[in-house]
């Protein structure tokens, strides 16, 4: 069953399909929202709020977007949100980031990663922190969710070119603050 | 140029450790949520749906920003109508000078049904 016809059916009210909708599009809810939020409880609690938006949004869908682009939208939106709200829970965190080292950072692994790639995952996560978001969230989309640059303009409302340049922009920062971290601990 | 020779070599190990981190999660798999996420979230929704439109309107009014709101708006209503009384008052007041002073100068004749003064038939 393709994804406008789902809809379809999710808007009469079909219940068991929701069941399924929910179990094909979960790990990929979850696995965007950990990557944003590195936390498995938020991610777990975003993924639930995802959910229940999808369920209180059938009747208005217009189906303009694929659901999985819905679902990533939403996922992306609220994985934010999670996290600004987080920020300003704690006290004078806009002063604490500002002067937060790179070695300060929170260690998260994420549950997907290879074993042998583990500790650099870890890195990874830590310097993910650093990005600006529209640059993280497509570095997120493309190394961790493995989507393609179309699938990305399309989720993230930009165009092919825009992306493209995200990404590089990305690539670059990342790079520049891992040789950083490297020189800094090799000396 | 021993010294320049170690700093390249330590600039491409250096570079190949950041692709490295950077190619990390390359072929990774997807993170899963615990089990039993959909108990939970037909839970919520259950929840959800028991919402009551009596619990919606007193959530809304005890916002403390619509009750304060609400508040001032009482006071002010009150005010107003209280000023609104005074100036009603003032005006009454001033209207009963007038129909006194009006009856003091009056030369109509008077309406009694009684006139004893008049003794002709």
């Amino acid at each position: 069953m393709n994804q406008h016809a789902t809809i379809e059916k999710l808007r009469e009210g079909d219940t068991a399909l929701f069941d399924d909708v929910v179990n094909r599009w979960q790990d990929m809810v979850y696995n965007t929202a950990i990557s944003i939020v590195q936390n498995e409880q938020d991610a777990e609690d975003i993924t639930q709020d995802v959910f229940i938006k999808l369920h209180e949004s059938l009747a208005s869908f217009r189906g303009e977007a694929l659901l999985s682009t819905w679902l990533y939208r939403v996922t992306i939106n609220k994985s934010l949100d999670h996290e600004k709200k987080k920020n300003r829970q704690k006290r004078g965190g806009y002063i604490k980031s500002i002067f937060t080292t790179y070695e300060g950072l929170v260690h998260f692994e994420h549950p997907g990663a290879l074993t042998e790639n583990k500790e650099k995952a870890v890195i990874l996560f830590q310097a993910l922190k650093k990005l600006p978001d529209s640059q993280r969230i497509a570095f997120i989309l493309h190394k961790i969710e493995g989507r393609s640059y179309n699938e990305i303009a399309s989720i993230m409302e930009n165009s092919l070119m825009a992306v493209e340049s995200l990404l590089a922009r990305a690539k670059r920062n990342m790079r520049k603050t891992l040789i950083n971290w490297y020189e800094k601990n090799n000396e | 140029m021993k010294k320049t020779m170690n700093n390249m070599d330590k600039n491409i190990h250096i570079n190949k450790m950041a692709d490295d981190v950077l190619n990390s999660m390359d072929h990774s798999n997807r993170a899963t949520p615990q089990p039993f996420l959909l108990t939970k979230l037909h839970a919520r929704l259950l929840n959800n749906s028991e919402v009551t439109m009596w619990d919606r309107i007193s959530s809304v009014i005890t916002r403390p920003s619509v009750s304060f709101a609400g508040l001032i708006f009482i006071i002010t209503i009150n005010i107003l109508i209280i000023l609104f009384n005074i100036e009603k008052e003032g005006n009454a007041g001033s209207n009963v000078g007038i129909i006194t002073e009006e009856q003091d100068f009056s030369v109509a004749p008077t309406t009694a049904l009684y006139d004893i003064e008049n003794t002709s038939p």
